[in-house]
């Protein structure tokens, strides 16, 4: 008992020694989604990268005031969006699809997607981490 | 109560959503959860080898039993502890994924199964239960830890 | 020829493209490299702590080891081909990845740990075999093994993160 309780006093102190890391590093993280920042994009397809772990499609989206932001939208891996019906030439360069997902804690053009809309309103879910990127439905707290 | 809303409930909870706004919780959670693997891993390949008849069997098995046994529960302490955590951060989702509930049948499966016939064949002499039962015993814990295992890989990739 | 060159055209090779979009094989490798966790730590770790004395105090060491390692080597070599599988997937990636350096430096410093560990000290081993707590220079080696180890496995877990953090 006593040395279980010595197990895990270390590995919560081993946890706090590894939660400074990141501190130190020099670039912002975001190693999760802000579930607060919805993100509903419209843009053309620049790449389309169905690799593992995770998929990434690039989508220029033009601003308001008419620059063009390279965003990077995260996916799940190859097996899910192929059987979701994304293939390698389900999106070719320059089609506009609209995308919705959830924005990048650091505030970067990027984010976790959750499904891609063809123009003509289909939707292919990502099926990554994004909460609903599944197809099921999201019950959410606000 | 549905076990829907107690998933939603628990998934943004206050102290816990304080948690998760920390990008790092997650990852490190999900670090000692895998140490925790290694504990298990070792704990129960300690036993279970030597009921299948590999390595060297001239230690009577009560000599390394009740260690194996205790390093199993501490490594339990930790993945059950740690499980907890990172099911409460993503817990709606895992409420949709026919794997999560596998894992969690075949946990259930191996404890009870680890604490009883596993246990007694484990702890008796070595004249006292036939080879034939011992194997059986070391192969269906190897099998239900390893869906256990394999299961728990599932969900880290819906 | 620089690293990085031979690290670009691995990448561009076609089964590297072919394994990196795969559907199945990918993920199938990595399911086994990270189960395998359990097999190479798991009874890498039993061992070191007899060599520390918090386990199985009862049995000889060198009983331990001779039970035991066999399973941790079989599960070395499951790491190291998975691994280098899931290398070849993405080369450039990994190589510019900080957390796979940090990973391959501690892996190659617990290689190292136990060769020269087998060279010296466990050249002595029945002179403290029955020992239920091994002479301090043999915890120190069991201890560093297990930091070691722990320190695989984070930075391992981490390498999902460095597009987050360091991108």
């Amino acid at each position: 008992m006593r040395m279980t309780v010595k197990l895990l006093g270390v590995i919560a102190a081993l946890g706090l020694l590894l939660a400074a890391v990141p501190a130190v590093a020099h670039h912002s993280f975001a190693a999760a989604f802000d579930e607060n920042h919805p993100i509903n994009l419209q843009g053309t397809v620049t790449k389309v990268e169905l690799v593992n772990p995770h998929a990434w499609i690039w989508l220029d989206v033009k601003g308001q005031d008419g620059t063009v932001t390279n965003w990077g939208i995260e996916g799940g891996p190859p097996t899910n969006l192929l059987r979701n019906g994304i293939t390698k030439t389900s999106l070719p360069i320059g089609t506009e699809i609209k995308l919705f997902g959830y924005q990048a804690k650091s505030g970067e053009p990027k984010g976790v997607g959750v499904f891609v809309e063809y123009l003509d309103g289909r939707k292919v879910f990502m099926g990554g981490s994004a909460p609903g990127a599944d197809g099921n439905p999201t019950p959410k707290s606000n | 109560m549905s076990l829907l809303e107690f998933c939603r409930w628990l998934q943004y909870s206050g102290p816990l959503h304080a948690m998760r706004q920390s990008p790092i919780f997650f990852p490190i959670v999900a670090t000692i959860h895998l140490m925790g693997l290694a504990l298990i891993g070792g704990a129960v390949l300690v036993i279970d080898l030597r009921l299948l008849g590999f390595g060297v069997q001239s230690q009577p098995i009560a000599a390394v039993a009740h260690d194996a046994e205790r390093w199993l529960v501490r490594g339990l302490a930790v993945m059950i502890t740690t499980g907890i955590l990172l099911f409460m951060c993503f817990a709606t989702k895992y409420y949709y994924l026919t794997f999560f509930w596998v894992k969690m049948a075949a946990l259930v499966a191996v404890i009870l199964f680890t604490w009883s016939v596993h246990r007694r064949v484990a702890m008796a002499g070595d004249a006292e239960v036939r080879p034939v039962w011992r194997k059986l015993v070391a192969l269906v814990s190897l099998l239900l830890w390893t869906t256990v295992a394999v299961g728990g890989r599932y969900i880290g990739f819906p | 020829m620089s690293l990085l060159r031979v690290v670009e055209w691995l990448g561009n090779t076609s089964w590297s493209i072919e394994l990196h979009e795969s559907r199945y094989v990918f993920l199938l490798v990595l399911m086994i490299h990270v189960l395998t966790i359990s097999v190479f730590v798991g009874t890498a770790a039993m061992i070191d702590l007899r060599l520390l004395g918090k386990t199985m105090t009862r049995v000889p060491v060198s009983q331990v080891v001779a039970r035991l390692l066999p399973w941790s080597e079989l599960g070395f070599a499951v790491m190291i081909v998975t691994g280098t599988l899931l290398f070849y997937a993405a080369p450039l990636n990994r190589y510019e990845n900080i957390f796979f350096r940090v990973k391959m430096g501690a892996l190659a410093l617990a290689v190292l740990n136990v060769w020269w560990f087998r060279r010296t000290a466990y050249r002595r081993v029945h002179e403290w075999d029955l020992d239920p707590v091994p002479p301090r220079r043999v915890r120190m080696v069991g201890a560093l093994s297990l930091i070691l180890l722990a320190l695989i496995i984070t930075a391992g877990r981490m390498m999902a993160y460095q597009d987050y953090w360091f991108g």
